[in-house]
């Protein structure tokens, strides 16, 4: 059955910054573009209404932050790939061309997104005690965040992962478990590990969220409140 | 399974991982020879609903929830038998690297057991070339190919290949850029088209994240052999490039 879900997409490639240095150390992703076309390419052709797609300059940190707008919240399903960093656990903060966006529970979720993917490294850094903390506080839509908690590779067979994710979600499988296959069956031996963030009412909720929500079932805000969060590794 | 370099000793690592003769290269068939051969053979003609199979380009995808009276490891392990029979695969149980993996870290894991099916003694080195069993959601991931004609080819020159992996990350690493290497066979994951099996050289280099700037991880796939008529691209078309 086609899914009528909003998604909006959105990607960086490259990272202007000040002396060489810097530029370097702030690679360029040349193959960011291919996991959210995958997504989008195959969930549009499933039925699901494009709301937004933005990338490199097109892609402000204020159109994210609520500063002009808030697009993740205009949707059911988000998903971003570009540069992002833990580096001051526990707070994530993805890295676009045009800037630094430091994301908790509250910029997510009010209104949507469900699903929230972060195709960047370190989400979070599951070595600090309270790395669940920047979550607590998302909104009762927020369902799923998914991500990375370790480096995720960028490269052309690599970023396949968006294609058997959209794949498998719109064949039915549930969308946590997708995502955590689909990032390590196209990772090398040991490398990337991908984790599915859960958001429920209760450790029965959570658990349905992480194993058995489905595309179908979108969009299912929880209660308000504080969410019972749970998380799986892809290994 | 990774080795860690200086980038100036990538080539005499390249140099000294060629002691031996030139491994071959193979045409690979497609997966409907897989599809067949699985198909008729237990316990997968006993599961009696082909639907709780997903066929891709490079392996398939097998449902085992709701599939009660089952034993999960003894379908895995039919598989991994199964390769061994219609390809000579051996089966090796992966090891994770402990440096990205969820074991120590107080989080659940979805994955089971995992196998990485080696040819002629010499490991893949992924993504494919692989048979894993996901606990969390009782399914099975297969990403193998059987082959076909082998091809006999010569080692590339260790020097060539150590300058084109550099120049496909830019010619030079700074401090802090970290990198590693591996040799083996390049098998495909499961959605992505694969024709011929080839030794390669696989090169990341990443950068861990330091306060001031992003972690990231870059990928470049090279071939270890030259064979006749058959360009050092071809194999890995879509895993040459990186930056």
């Amino acid at each position: 059955m086609p899914n009528n879900l909003r998604i909006g997409v959105g990607w960086s490639t490259h990272f202007p910054r000040r002396g060489v240095l810097n530029q370097a150390r702030c690679r360029r992703l040349r193959y960011a573009y291919r996991a959210p076309s995958f997504v989008t390419e195959e969930m549009v052709a499933d039925g699901s209404e494009l709301t937004f797609l933005k990338f490199d300059e097109g892609l402000a940190i204020s159109e994210l932050d609520g500063t002009n707008n808030a697009l993740a919240s205009n949707v059911d399903f988000f998903y971003v790939a570009s540069h992002g960093t833990c580096a001051t656990p526990p707070q994530y903060k993805l890295i676009l061309h045009g800037g630094e966006w430091p994301i908790t529970g509250a910029d997510l979720g009010v209104n949507g997104p469900s699903v929230a993917t972060f195709d960047t490294c370190d989400l979070v850094d599951l070595k600090h005690a309270r790395w669940k903390a920047p979550w607590e506080t998302a909104g009762a839509q927020l369902r799923l965040l998914l991500g990375f908690a370790s480096a995720a590779t960028v490269a052309e067979n690599s970023t396949r992962r968006g294609l058997e994710f959209s794949q498998k979600i719109i064949a039915g499988d549930p969308i946590a478990q997708a995502w955590l296959q689909a990032v390590h069956h196209n990772s090398y031996q040991g490398t990337d590990l991908g984790i599915a963030i859960a958001f429920g009412d209760s450790d029965k909720d959570v658990d349905w969220v992480l194993y058995d929500m489905t595309l179908g079932d979108l969009p299912c805000p929880r209660s308000t409140g504080t969410p019972v969060i749970a998380a799986e590794v892809c290994h | 399974m990774w080795e860690h370099f200086e980038p100036s000793l990538l080539g005499d690592w390249m140099a000294r991982s060629q002691h031996r003769d030139a491994p071959e290269a193979y045409e690979l068939r497609p997966t409907s020879y897989l599809r067949e051969a699985m198909l008729s053979a237990k316990p997968f003609s006993l599961v009696g609903d082909e639907s709780r199979f997903r066929w891709t380009v490079g392996g398939m995808h097998l449902r085992l929830r709701g599939l009660d009276g089952w034993v999960d490891s003894a379908v895995t392990d039919a598989v991994v038998r199964l390769a061994a029979e219609l390809d000579g695969r051996q089966a090796i149980k992966g090891e994770m690297g402990l440096e990205e993996s969820g074991a120590f870290l107080g989080v659940r894991s979805a994955l089971g057991e995992e196998y990485w099916l080696h040819v002629n003694d010499i490991a893949p080195v992924g993504p494919g070339g692989r048979v894993t069993y996901y606990r969390s959601a009782r399914s099975l991931e297969v990403a193998f190919h059987a082959r076909g004609r082998s091809l006999r080819g010569r080692w590339r020159n260790p020097r060539t290949v150590a300058r084109e992996a550099l120049a496909a990350f830019g010619g030079e690493l700074i401090s802090g850029e970290r990198l590693r290497a591996a040799f083996g066979y390049y098998e495909a994951a499961g959605y992505e088209p694969q024709d011929l099996m080839r030794p390669v050289y696989v090169v990341l280099v990443d950068q861990h994240s330091d306060g001031e700037n992003p972690g990231w991880r870059l990928a470049s796939v090279h071939a270890a052999t030259d064979l006749d008529d058959t360009p050092p691209t071809a194999g890995i078309e879509s895993v040459t490039g990186c930056a």
